[in-house]
């Protein structure tokens, strides 16, 4: 009879909680987070669109206003050598939201590939796969792409590459830690019995069951590497002028700060604004794929 | 005798999404100075909660009292301040739960528990403290105490470990005990010898205690009066022996003959069928009517109400009276 | 304990060479002779003959692995090379750096704990209550922020603005010029911090010793400070481990920045200048002291619990 009521009380839960999600689905509030998500898509849009939103080279000096103050003309001011600050946040968002994008798949895929490898064989493979991450956690925070940057020399494909050094263990982990789990249950041994394949096992019946969690870390692994990328630009490591990054727009009108603090802080804020955004869809997904959270 | 306890109407529940769920509909009852009243029911029927509620510790599972009175020695507690709520707690009603395991915080030494306890009540230094929770231990029957207070609970066996909380719980002399199913997660050798100890430290200080078990058996041996509870209401109340000798109740009744059938070794255990209903289910009429072999038609339309007999026994049923016409509706 | 403190060392020792391997080989890949290098820094002329003579000195001509145990080697006695640019050596040049270093990451950890701890304890009592929601929103926004924007963001409130703290610069013993770098690093660790002891502390008061605690009748600051506190430790410490790395590295941006002479800047002048055992030795560094505070706060973590120190 226990057992009878345990079931029960099992039944009970499973039957409620597509019902709230739904619930929860059709109930769009109003909140900040919402707000500065819909900001973010927004940020998105602009950038992605930026040719047809603004007219100005963002490359192209113009001593003739140098630092002026945000006006109708230069929505966010101007920097040091007259360029339209509004412009090079639009390209410079361009440059990192593409970064962040090449990184994030190249973390997807080798990470979600070594983890279901490592997972599945175990042993061995899984041990030489486990101290790689290991290692390269062992490096605190961003050191390792800094690293990585002053030995190969910078040069955005060598930041993707070290960004992607840095992003693809956490999901490795993941990955593996779930196949680990789901390769100990019904179906996929249900999948042996039926004959499947190795590889039909891993990619149909493993991995499908992983995508609510990868789409979580990747979104905000992708926070997390734009704010690196940004940090490395920042110290002169990543993106190279004249080009434009967030980042290394914060670097050069750092020396402004007096004069024209709108140099620093129109890229700044808008940086803050798309990353906590990300990390905010992040959250708000993490909470759909695993409520208990 | 005057009365220690009084609860009126007392109802509690949880609210999810904006929805109130009551787990407890109403219920009353009252206890003596030096009584001991025994609650018995199945699992999820709110015994625990009533508990709980007395304690006002509620809060802190995610339940609220919505209405009724708790009283103690004449004052409301429902409303009573958070100040007075700690002063009350511990020290006039102190409480011992089922699982001594989880119920000891594992991160500090059984001494440095008691201690704390008594600290919080009475105004002694930390030696006095310290010498009060060892004679406290030696009470309990924990041999050799003193070494004992420097020990962490993971290092005690369970039946040592509810000593210490039976220890830390008298350890302020409070009027009322509350010991919520305390023998469930232990031996049954052991159960026994913890029973009498409690029922021994009670009885010896005219204190009053309130038992919490699904076990009729415990309650039988140790308690003077018995309310059985189904699904957050009263179903019976009436003094020990009484409700052994004749139950009123269907419920009670259902629950003697399953204990009765085990004792006895009989070839097939007699059994209630059905299940608790869950908390939220709506139910129209009497809340064990589904379960009920004696159910007529009035009691899936109308609630029972409590009735208080000639010898001043309660019961919620419609059919009390004709009960023992119908034999052996459980077998 | 004694035992696992030796397993989690031994397990230690070849991160720690493995990481020196990875930076040793990393280095071999920046562009450029460093010999040359030197040379061109020096004078302008360049005799093949000198070149050749202190390649060989300096090892250069052996094998790669020969010059990685012989790296090894030094590194253990202390020996870090010589640095291009100053000619130093690189073990003096980082003990004049540290101490700057380290009195901006304590004092930021220091912040970090003190923002963290308390939002998180706020939060995981006043759970669902506005003040859960802005520690909440406090912590991602904290996450989401970077450290170099958040240090010229407060450079330019307390010292451009209201003019109450140095921009930049460094005197020792002056506390003055530490304070808004180690409050950006705090900050910028404090939303996490924040995180994990809400999440930790809600699950422990979820437990029943919880409860009998309140049963008891003790005081609010015994139940959350010693009952619950004492449970939620572990998890608590292991971030704040994590976060001394993140805090240590974050060194680099926010020295960058205010202009102080520790060891984050001496990496990032070491690598504009490509000068390797310069850059070598901080990463180096700053991976070690990582590796050895997570190694300690494991044990600390290991300390705290009764239950696991009473192992054998």
């Amino acid at each position: 009879m226990v057992k009878l009521e345990t079931s029960s009380g099992n039944l009970e839960v499973q039957s409620t909680q597509p019902l709230q999600k739904v619930k929860a689905r059709r109930k769009f509030k109003i909140s900040l987070s919402n707000v500065l998500i819909g900001l973010t898509m927004v940020i998105f849009a602009t950038v992605l669109c930026a040719p047809l939103i603004t007219s100005y080279n963002p490359n192209e000096n113009d001593l003739t206003s140098v630092l002026q103050a945000p006006s109708a003309a230069h929505l966010m001011g101007t920097d040091h050598l007259g360029r339209d600050i509004f412009t090079r946040v639009l390209f410079g968002g361009q440059k990192s939201l593409l970064i962040a994008l090449l990184v994030q798949g190249i973390a997807v895929s080798v990470g979600a590939l070594l983890g279901l490898i490592a997972g599945y064989i175990g042993g061995r493979t899984d041990k030489f796969i486990m101290a790689l991450t290991n290692i390269i956690f062992s490096f605190p925070g961003i050191l390792f792409a800094i690293a990585i940057m002053a030995a190969l020399g910078t040069s955005v494909f060598n930041l993707i590459l070290a960004l992607s050094l840095v992003s693809w263990p956490e999901m490795c982990r993941l990955v593996r830690s779930q196949t680990m789990a789901l390769k100990e249950r019904e179906f996929v041994e249900g999948g042996y019995a039926l004959g499947a394949s190795v590889y039909r096992i891993l990619f149909k019946y493993i991995l499908p069951n992983c995508y609510g969690n990868i789409v979580v870390i990747a979104t905000l692994g992708m926070a997390g590497t734009m704010l690196a990328e940004a940090s490395l630009s920042f110290l002169g490591l990543g993106v190279q002028p004249p080009d434009a990054s967030w980042g290394s727009m914060v670097n050069t009108g750092k020396d402004y700060l007096y004069q024209a603090p709108w140099y620093v802080f129109s890229p700044g804020i808008v940086m803050f604004i798309t990353i906590l955004g990300i990390n905010l869809m992040g959250d708000k997904l993490r909470d759909y794929f695993d409520p208990k959270m | 005798m005057s009365k220690l306890l009084e609860i009126c109407d007392l109802k509690v529940g949880f609210t999810k999404n904006d929805e109130f769920t009551p787990v407890i509909k109403g219920i009353n009852f009252s206890l003596n100075k030096g009584e001991n009243l025994g609650i018995v029911g199945e699992s999820g029927c709110g015994k625990s909660m009533t508990s709980l509620a007395i304690m006002g510790l509620l809060k802190h599972k995610g339940l609220t009292v919505s209405e009724g009175q708790i009283k103690w020695n004449g004052r409301n507690l429902i409303d009573q301040s958070e100040k007075e709520q700690k002063s009350m707690l511990g020290n006039e009603v102190a409480m011992i739960f089922q699982e001594p395991m989880t119920a000891l915080n594992p991160m500090l030494t059984v001494g440095t528990q008691i201690v704390e306890q008594i600290r919080a009540h009475r105004k002694v230094s930390k030696k006095e403290a310290e010498a009060h929770a060892i004679q406290m231990l030696k009470k309990v029957g924990i041999p050799s105490p003193e070494s004992r207070m420097n020990v962490y609970p993971h290092e005690m066996s369970g039946g040592m470990r509810q000593r210490v909380m039976i220890a830390m719980a008298i350890s302020c002399e409070p009027e009322l005990l509350i010991a919520d199913e305390p023998t469930t997660a232990l031996d049954v050798t052991i159960q026994a010898q913890i029973l009498d100890l409690l029922s021994n430290l009670v009885s010896e200080t005219n204190r009053s205690m309130i038992l919490i078990t699904h076990d009729l058996g415990v309650v039988a041996n140790y308690c003077q009066r018995v309310m059985v509870m189904y699904s957050g209401k009263v179903m019976e109340e009436s003094p020990t022996n009484e409700l052994f000798d004749k139950p009123l109740h269907p419920y009670t009744k259902g629950l003697i003959e399953s204990v009765k059938s085990i004792e006895e070794n009989s070839e097939r255990i007699a059994s209630i069928p059905g299940m608790v209903p869950l908390p939220g289910e709506v139910i129209a009429g009497c809340v064990f009517c589904e379960r009920c072999p004696y159910a007529t038609d009035i009691c899936s339309q109308q609630e029972p109400p409590i009735e208080t007999t000639d010898d001043g026994r309660r019961v919620s049923c419609w059919n009390y009276k004709n009960l023992s016409e119908v034999v052996g509706a459980y077998e | 304990m004694i035992q696992y403190t030796l397993k989690r060392l031994l397990e230690t020792i070849p991160i720690w060479v493995a990481i020196t391997l990875i930076v040793f080989l990393l280095m071999n890949f920046i562009p450029g002779d460093p010999v040359m290098q030197l040379m061109d820094a020096r004078s302008g002329a360049i005799d093949e003959q000198v070149v050749e003579q202190i390649r060989e000195e300096w090892g250069l001509n052996d094998p790669l692995y020969m010059q990685y145990l012989n790296f090894l080697t030094n590194l253990v006695q202390g020996d870090l090379g010589t640095s291009f640019q100053s000619r130093m050596e690189v073990t003096s040049v980082l003990l004049e750096r540290i101490p700057v270093t380290i009195q901006v990451t304590l004092l930021g950890l220091f912040f970090a704990i003190v923002i963290g701890v308390t939002a998180g304890i706020i939060s995981a009592m006043k759970r669902g209550n506005w003040l859960d929601t802005f520690v909440s929103t406090f912590s991602i926004a904290g996450v989401s922020l970077p450290a170099f924007f958040l240090g010229l963001l407060l450079m330019y409130i307390f010292s451009v603005k209201l003019n109450w703290l140095p921009a930049s610069g460094y005197k020792l013993g002056e506390v003055k010029f530490l304070i808004l770098p180690a409050i950006t690093l705090g900050l910028s660790v404090s939303g996490i911090i924040a995180r994990i002891t809400r999440s930790s502390m809600i699950d422990v008061l979820k437990m029943d010793y919880m409860v009998t605690s309140y049963a008891k009748g003790l005081s609010k600051y015994r139940i959350l400070g010693i009952h619950a506190m004492k449970n939620a430790l572990s998890p608590i410490l292991t971030i704040i481990g994590v976060q001394l790395g993140l805090l240590l590295s974050g060194a680099v941006i926010t020295e960058t920045i205010f202009g102080l002479p520790g060891i984050g800047r001496l990496l990032i002048d070491g690598i504009l200048q490509r000068d390797i055992p310069v850059v070598q030795g901080c990463v180096i560094f700053i991976s070690t002291v990582f590796l050895v505070v997570n190694l300690l706060t494991d044990i600390c973590c290991r300390l705290v619990d009764p239950r696991i120190r009473s192992e054998h």
